[in-house]
């Protein structure tokens, strides 16, 4: 099916979204993506893949929480969807089963 | 908090406008959070930089602001499905648009990327707006005799002398000396002696050498490319020696890029122009009575030509006033603009032939008028066609359109025919480009242009083009009010008539004055090729000598192969002469007079130098005394005259001349005959005063009358004989008649192209006025039917009908006549022996396009008038 497929930043902003729970929004999203990753995304793309995510209906948005630094606009809150949990928690499945399926022999070193 | 930073307002305000506004207020927010927190680790400019950054990242389609208003995807869409549905509905209609627009482009592109050529002739030389040519006019007892491109020696080098304006100046002489390698001759194209700075002067790059020095010291030579790979292949020509008339050595010391073919100068090899010197004399620099080398000079720049020309008479008179005024001579000089050398100049010596302005501007506008007479039949078509229209624009309307949309749709329409029309005609032009290169004598190396500049000239034609025959009948539809046509009580006048009726005349009066030029063009060229040249040249064979001067026993060689084409059995006859009929003598002689007359009498005369079989030869006519005949004794006293000569010396009457003696060059020459005048030079030149002179062994040309029964057989016996007599020398041959017609190329392919516009133009015309006539008719359908009832005949049915039209035709039949009369005597104006413009050369074609026009017109109006009346009036 069309616009279902999780790319591998999409997922990463999905898993983000969850382990920001209350406080996801862009600007955290993208900092817990180069703490964890070490990988300096922009903010332009944070909210590009935000976006597509709220077409594909993995995530929700709603708007709270202003603040002065924000210029006293609210900041744009994200959680994740029943069926955004579910993707994620298919992708999840779907690396187990692989990596389980992987000989040991093949991984171990030499 | 500080206060906040301008360049967030800036930069938010942008975003507002772009960005989807359920988006803005997170993206606001999230970028003013970030300034703060880059602001606090880095510098202001670092962070206004990265927030730059941050902010041209969001200008992105998928934060674009979904417009609610103006749905510009969804109304072109609609704009296109309206188009071909309208354009497939009527398919007669748009075929003729397109199928009109289609010949009026590609007349259009075709002609102007001819013309576009021929304006830029040596646009390529770099310092091109301070280089001119100083062509010389000579003149004799007050009238002009003979004009040079290859004029005076010393004129160059004395402008730079005097005049402090002159910064430098190059100058050439064309040499006919043969070439050869290993004992191997080569076929030259023009080559030319030069002086040393020839390649500084013009800024031309050398592939091999330096160009301040190739030219410099005597017996040096510098080659083309293409000439140096034809004489050495892939050796390395430098430093080698090339003969010269068998007996003098040449070293190449370079070669340089062959010259583009977009330019007046032509030549494979250049000589240094001391080695010129060496062979003549230093008068070869200085001379003013000596003609034959193209002087070239530089002026500084912002340098005023016209007031350097202005100081020439005086110049000439300070210098050589009294040596001109002793032989009753002047002299004047004109400074060529080297871009402009190509259109303006074609006199004596140029180095190759050229253009002609006058034929270049008639083509733009042939082509121009063509292109327009498309364009109006669009225009005429759409406003007719109106009344179709008018419901769907009263639809539209009620439904809310704007007028400007509505004007957008009808441009859209046009736009989509043109882009159509163009496309097809930029393919046809695409496969026609060949054949028009060849049908206008151009080689192969001739292809688009690839200025820039023509391009856009292209693209900017096509746009207004468009512009202009869409947004008039854009207007026109859009107009309508929704009341009035949805009442349906619009009737036919939908305005404009006027207009139209004015297109209408444009188009024929275009069409009758090319009509009228094609005719007068044909007749000129049929009068000229119809006279009597009193000289045959059926069925000659004519070889270019070889260079007599490089052989000490040349005369030897000469009697031998004549001695060998008497005895040979293709050759029925033959002569040697400096030059044959078919061009104008190069050999123009001055101060020449009759023994009794004094100085101040003294002419010029173009010079023929020939053996005793010429004039009979070439079957030209003796009015008085005698030919050259050797058995009478010594006859390089005698020279015979031609009649136009014999007026020029003073005498009334040939037989007076007979035995006068004539002073020529320090020498007496006894007259000896009079000649019939006839046609050297193409029919469209006045006769020109010939002197012929006997020679046992001009260099020039041998002519041939030869046995056609089997032409290559007799060919290859000449040959045989021509190299039992010179050896491997070069056998150059070629047949009169072709290049005695060379000299009506120009105006017979004037005449074609002139001939196929016109046709096309006529053919666009009578398609538009078919369409028109077609349509008009077709509304009063009705009416019609009315009169018939009421008894109206066939007959004042037809003239109602077609009246209407053919009223139009003639009034532009009346304006293109003196139009087209005036235009045609200044093309004549190019011929000293030309038609008189009789009244048959404009009553015929007019007459011819108004039959075309009632024929065009009757097709639809017989049609309609013949239909019964019952079948038009019964759905009323």
């Amino acid at each position: 099916m069309k616009g279902t497929n999780l790319g591998e930043l999409e997922e990463l902003v999905m898993l983000s979204v969850g382990i920001l729970y209350n406080d996801a929004y862009g600007l955290t999203i993208q900092k817990e993506i180069k703490n964890r990753c070490k990988r300096a995304i922009t903010i332009s793309t944070v909210h590009s893949v935000t976006s597509r995510l709220e077409e594909k209906g993995y995530l929700r948005a709603r708007y709270d929480g202003a603040t002065p630094e924000r210029g006293g606009r609210r900041k744009r809150l994200f959680t994740l969807t029943t069926s955004g949990k579910a993707a994620i928690a298919k992708m999840r499945e779907i690396r187990e089963d692989m990596w389980n399926a992987i000989p040991k022999v093949a991984l171990s070193n030499g | 908090m500080d206060k906040k930073p301008k360049i967030l307002s800036i930069t938010g305000n942008l975003l507002a406008r772009f960005c989807n506004p359920s988006m803005v207020e997170g993206i606001l927010g999230d970028l003013e959070e970030s300034y703060f927190e880059n602001k606090v680790q880095k510098g202001v400019f670092q962070t206004n930089m990265i927030h730059l950054f941050q902010v041209i990242g969001f200008l992105r389609p998928r934060f674009k602001k979904r417009s609610k208003h103006l749905n510009i995807e969804a109304m072109l869409k609609n704009y296109i499905t309206s188009t071909i549905r309208n354009l497939r509905k009527h398919t007669f209609y748009t075929f003729i648009n397109i199928f009109g627009l289609v010949v009026g482009m590609t007349a259009g592109f075709i002609i102007l990327q001819y013309v576009y050529f021929e304006l830029t002739y040596d646009d390529f030389f770099e310092n091109k707006e301070n280089i001119y040519r100083v062509q010389t006019n000579r003149y004799n007892n007050g009238e002009l005799s003979t004009q040079w491109a290859a004029g005076c020696a010393g004129v160059g080098l004395h402008m730079n002398e005097d005049f402090p304006e002159v910064k430098d100046f190059v100058i050439m002489h064309s040499s006919e000396a043969e070439i050869s390698y290993d004992k191997k001759y080569f076929q030259l194209t023009h080559p030319y002696y030069a002086s040393a700075n020839f390649f500084e002067f013009f800024s031309l790059p050398l592939i091999r050498g330096i160009d301040s020095l190739v030219l410099k010291d005597p017996w040096t030579v510098v080659l083309s490319e293409t000439l140096a790979r034809k004489m050495f292949g892939d050796e390395d020509p430098m430093g080698k020696r090339i003969k010269q008339n068998d007996h003098t050595d040449f070293t190449i010391t370079g070669v340089f890029e062959d010259l583009p073919e977009r330019s007046h100068m032509k030549f494979d090899l250049l000589y240094s122009f001391e080695s010129y010197v060496l062979f003549t004399s230093s008068r070869s620099r200085t001379a003013w009575q000596w003609d034959g080398f193209l002087n070239y000079v530089s002026l500084y720049p912002g340098t005023n030509p016209e007031k350097l020309s202005e100081k020439f008479p005086d110049w000439i008179q300070t210098r050589k006033g009294e040596e001109l005024e002793q032989y009753n001579a002047g002299m004047k000089f004109i400074l060529q603009p080297l871009t402009k050398i190509h259109l303006i100049s074609n006199y004596i010596l140029e180095i190759k032939p050229t253009g002609n302005e006058k034929t270049i501007y008639f083509l733009f506008i042939i082509g121009m008028f063509v292109l327009f007479i498309a364009w109006i039949n669009y225009i005429n078509l759409t406003t007719a066609r109106a009344l179709n229209r008018a419901k769907e624009v009263g639809i539209r309307k009620v439904l809310g359109s704007y007028r400007v949309q509505l004007i957008f749709q009808f441009m859209f329409e046009s736009l989509a025919l043109n882009l159509v029309a163009f496309l097809i005609a930029s393919l046809l032009v695409l496969l026609l480009f060949p054949s028009f290169n060849e049908f206008v004598g151009r080689n192969e190396l001739y292809t688009w242009p690839d200025a820039p500049v023509f391009w856009l000239g292209l693209l900017g034609l096509f746009v207004s083009g468009f512009i202009l025959s869409g947004f008039y009948p854009a207007f026109v539809l859009s107009k309508f009010k929704p009341i009035t046509t949805l009442k349906g009580k619009f009737s036919g006048s939908t305005g404009g008539n006027t207009l139209r009726r004015g297109l209408v005349t444009f188009q024929f009066l275009a069409s009758v004055i090319l009509i009228i030029g094609t005719y007068v063009v044909y007749k000129q060229m049929n009068y000229m090729q119809s006279q009597n040249l009193g000289v045959d040249i059926n069925q000659k064979m004519i070889i270019h000598t070889p260079n007599f001067g490089s052989d000490s026993i040349s005369n030897i060689k000469d009697a031998y192969f004549k001695n060998l084409l008497t005895s040979n059995s293709s050759v029925l006859n033959h002569t040697i002469s400096t030059v044959v009929p078919g061009r104008k003598s190069g050999w123009n002689a001055g101060g020449i007079r009759l023994i009794n007359q004094t100085e101040t009498e003294s002419n010029q005369y173009r010079v023929i130098g020939c053996d005793d079989r010429f004039i009979d030869f070439y079957g030209i006519e003796i009015l008085t005394g005698r030919n050259f005949d050797r058995t009478f004794g010594i006859e390089e006293e005698n020279v015979l005259f031609n009649e136009a000569a014999i007026k020029v010396i003073g005498l009334n009457d040939a037989s007076e001349a007979i035995n006068q003696k004539i002073y020529f060059w320090g020498d007496t020459f006894n007259i000896v005959g009079v000649v019939k005048n006839y046609r050297q030079e193409s029919p469209k030149k006045a006769y020109d005063p010939l002197i012929f002179r006997y020679f046992e062994s001009p260099g020039g040309y041998y002519s041939i009358d030869i046995n056609t029964t089997n032409m290559r057989n007799s060919v290859e016996q000449i040959q045989a004989s021509w190299e039992d007599a010179f050896g491997n020398k070069i056998f150059n041959f070629f047949f009169l008649e072709d290049y005695y017609d060379e000299q009506y190329k120009a105006e017979v392919q004037f005449g074609s192209i002139f001939g196929i516009f016109a046709i096309l133009s006529i053919l666009v015309a009578c398609l538009g006025l078919f369409g028109l006539a077609s349509y008009i008719t077709s509304l009063r359908s009705k009416e019609v039917g009315v009169r018939k009832v009421l008894g109206a005949s066939m007959n004042q049915l037809l003239r109602l009908l077609t009246w209407d039209f053919v009223k139009l035709v003639i009034i532009s039949v009346m304006i293109a006549i003196p139009l087209s009369w005036w235009l045609m005597n200044r093309w004549l104006q190019d011929f000293d022996n030309r038609i008189n413009l009789s009244p048959d050369a404009f009553l015929i074609p007019a007459l011819l396009i108004v039959l075309i026009a009632v024929a065009t017109v009757s097709w639809h109006t017989l049609k309609t008038a013949s239909l019964n009346p019952a079948e038009t009036l019964h759905n009323e």
